[in-house]
């Protein structure tokens, strides 16, 4: 299942990585779990952090319901103009921090 | 794009428990992140089992939007907390047994409660009512207004049924009728004055009710008028200390009497829902007040920590 936000986020770059690297299945399932989750932790925060308090209820309870429902950013535009930009600049720091770990324990 | 993409020829061999931990601690560190910037957020996504690392897996989702404590216990289709996984990921989201949640809060108030009936320190106290917050999610005090029983610490004993509304009696009580019914009124009256008029919250105060010495105060005699309606209905938190089980409940009786040699009395299902199962029995407690200026902790027993959840629906 897609989160409205991945077309922005673009994470498929983060799984490509995690795919390529020499170990087994279950520990990329395990990688891609914990970069996933630092993602979305991200995310979420850059969006409360534009959207005025008194809507965060509104966006946890429908993004709770349906995570993938693209209405959600039509939501978040309606409130924070730029909000695309956001995330994507939120995702794009976050990426990089997670990529140059990968890179940081990689050997040649 | 991102701008440091891993050649392919690079990711031969990696550090792969070093990157676990470092990708650990880089999820850990946004998520103290966002519960310190967010904290009402992240506990009502907590309380909904919201576990972000699976938002791509409908079923896990579904199982954590709707399903209570007790449920997610004896459901055959949610989460098995007889796995290690399970129990690691539910308490990692706040989420703990009612066994544990009982063990836990006994085990932190076991060396702060006093030894005899009375009150705590000032220090104590404000360290038992922090204990109360995190572990439980209501806010309890022994003092509140400027407001303080003679006793925060004491012996509670069970009480029978009271009177709810003229020409109640025990077979109208679906609870507990092995009790009986007190033969007067409690010390604040009928609740209502007809058994139409009676609502559910009606119903709850009696059954959650406690006995209090406010007849003890030492300005009850100058300032009565004004402390019977500060204490009608004043919500309370009781804890069994012996066993850490936990009911919210309203002032709704005065006594128990001095002599008795218990501080505080308990409806038939209060004393049932902090595990005391004898007529004679009395154990100690600690009875603090609720703050909940917006009525939104709801009476009776306390099986798991209320949450945002609770309160945006009360």
């Amino acid at each position: 299942m897609d989160i409205f936000y991945d077309h922005i986020i673009l994470i498929h770059e983060i799984h490509s990585e995690v795919e390529m690297l020499d170990v087994s299945e279950k520990d990329k399932k395990e990688m891609v779990q914990l970069i996933e989750e630092t993602i979305h932790q991200r995310i979420l925060h850059i969006i409360l952090d534009h959207l005025h308090k008194d809507h965060h209820e509104e966006f946890l309870t429908r993004f709770q319901a349906a995570p993938q429902d693209g209405a959600l950013l039509d939501f978040l535009k309606g409130k924070v103009a730029d909000i695309e930009e956001r995330i994507k600049e939120a995702a794009e720091e976050v990426k990089y921090e997670l990529l140059k770990e990968l890179r940081k324990h990689t050997s040649k | 794009m991102i701008d440091c993409p891993m050649p392919a020829a690079a990711l031969a061999k990696i550090d792969q428990t070093s990157l676990k931990l470092a990708l650990v601690k880089k999820r850990d560190e946004a998520k103290r992140a966002f519960e310190a910037a967010y904290p009402k957020s992240a506990e009502w996504l907590a309380r909904r089992k919201i576990d972000l690392a699976q938002l791509r897996r409908p079923a896990q989702l579904v199982a954590g939007m709707s399903l209570t404590g007790s449920l997610l216990l004896s459901s055959p289709n949610s989460v098995s907390l007889t796995s290690g996984e399970s129990k690691t990921r539910l308490a990692y989201y706040g989420f703990v047994p009612v066994g544990e949640l009982f063990s836990r809060l006994k085990n932190q108030l076991a060396t702060l409660v006093p030894t005899k009936p009375g009150h705590a320190d000032l220090t104590t106290e404000a360290e038992i009512s922090r204990i109360i917050e995190a572990e439980l999610g209501i806010r309890a005090v022994p003092e509140l207004e400027g407001e303080r029983l003679n006793h925060s610490f004491g012996y509670i004993g069970k009480e029978q049924h009271l009177k709810r509304f003229p020409g109640d009696s025990i077979y109208l009580h679906d609870e507990e009728q092995s009790a009986g019914i007190a033969p007067g009124l409690g010390g604040w009256g009928y609740f209502v004055y007809s058994r139409q008029e009676m609502t559910d919250q009606d119903v709850m105060k009696e059954k959650y009710y406690f006995a209090v010495q406010t007849l003890y105060l030492p300005n009850w005699k100058t300032d009565w008028p004004r402390l019977v309606k500060w204490y009608k209905h004043r919500k309370m938190l009781v804890i069994n200390t012996e066993t850490g089980q936990a009911v919210v409940g309203v002032v709704a009786d005065a006594g128990p009497a001095e002599w008795i040699g218990k501080q505080f009395g308990g409806s038939p299902e209060v004393i049932r829902d902090l595990g005391l199962t004898t007529t004679l029995g009395k154990t100690k407690v600690l009875l603090y007040f609720v703050d909940d200026p917006e009525n939104k902790i709801p009476l009776g027993p306390v099986k798991q920590r209320i949450g945002l959840a609770e309160l945006e629906k009360a």
